[in-house]
């Protein structure tokens, strides 16, 4: 930032008030004070501290931390990708589901096939 | 010149190396712009110094805080840091409920025997912040930044969020007021008219 002191439109009046002013001006300008070694010790400290904190602040958004503490971007979309294969299968025919999982072409088994032998006996 | 960041040591850049942790740009940064605050602040509370120093650390702090989010093209720091000061510092006074305007402040009585001539220039800072204390606060604020703080008025304008022309007429009604109130007491305060 720079001194301009000329920039001002000056008239009469204005010259007139500069001159009753400018002494004060000037003894309030040397008087400028200057930070004391404390304060500066205090600015610094708070420099740091706020450094500090950010530094151990997960970085990112809210969105970008709960993505970190479920692995990462690669665990979710096997994620994703298994809540739409879910989806998917489940609105899907029988036919469909049983071609793909090949039930279609293997032979039935029959679990039960004595089962009425058994109830007979107890 | 390709733009080099590591010879680049204006504010900003200052600012975002500290982001980045760079110790030395924060030392450099409170040697800059510290200075600049607590003048600005003291002068806006009155020669109260030990609260300027508060008012002074306060908004450090918040540059600090801000610093990540820093984008060049807008504000200079320096610019940022004079406006937190100044709300600051109306915070400040208007929990004191100081600053009463003009026509509330006592004329001087007429005749007073003032002290020798020859005062140290304390009082001379002591008299010119009891006028400034008299001012409306914005014409407060422009006339330390231009008269004290040595700021050219568009950059008081950048810090006050006001035209030029908004700017010269604060300068001009405040300077006119403290000459008032100043001119009757130049004798006193040890100035002749060569001064």
């Amino acid at each position: 930032m720079t001194m301009q002191n000329d920039e001002d439109p000056q008239t009469p009046t204005d010259r007139a008030e500069d001159a009753v002013l400018a002494p004060f001006f000037a003894a309030a300008r040397a008087a400028r004070p200057e930070p004391c070694a404390a304060l500066t010790a205090r600015i610094l400290a708070d420099a740091e501290a706020t450094h500090r904190i950010r530094a151990a602040r997960p970085r990112g958004s809210t969105l970008a931390q709960v993505v970190a503490l479920l692995g990462g971007w690669g665990a979710l979309g096997g994620l994703a990708s298994a809540a739409l294969a879910g989806l998917w299968i489940g609105v899907q025919t029988p036919a469909v589901i049983d071609t793909l999982t090949g039930a279609a072409a293997a032979p039935e088994v029959d679990l039960l096939a004595d089962v009425g032998l058994l109830l007979e006996e107890g | 010149m390709p733009y080099d960041s590591a010879t680049d040591t204006s504010d900003a850049a200052l600012l975002r190396r500290h982001a980045a942790g760079d110790r030395t740009a924060a030392r450099l940064l409170t040697a800059r712009l510290a200075p600049r605050a607590l003048g600005f602040a003291t002068r806006m509370l009155g020669g109260d110094r030990a609260e300027a120093e508060d008012v002074t650390q306060e908004a450090m702090l918040r540059l600090w805080r801000i610093a990540p989010d820093w984008r060049d093209g807008g504000a200079q720091p320096a610019t940022w840091l004079y406006r937190v000061v100044a709300n600051l510092c109306t915070d400040r006074l208007r929990r004191r409920g100081r600053a009463a305007p003009f026509d509330e402040v006592p004329e001087p009585a007429d005749g007073a025997a003032g002290p020798e001539a020859g005062l140290i220039d304390a009082e001379r800072v002591a008299a010119l912040d009891a006028a400034l204390a008299a001012l409306p606060a914005r014409q407060r604020q422009a006339v330390v930044l231009r008269h004290l703080e040595g700021l050219s008025n568009p950059e008081i304008g950048a810090v006050m969020d006001i035209g030029v022309e908004a700017v010269e007429s604060l300068v001009a009604r405040g300077k006119r007021t403290l000459a008032m109130q100043l001119a009757g007491r130049r004798a006193e305060l040890g100035y002749d008219d060569a001064e």
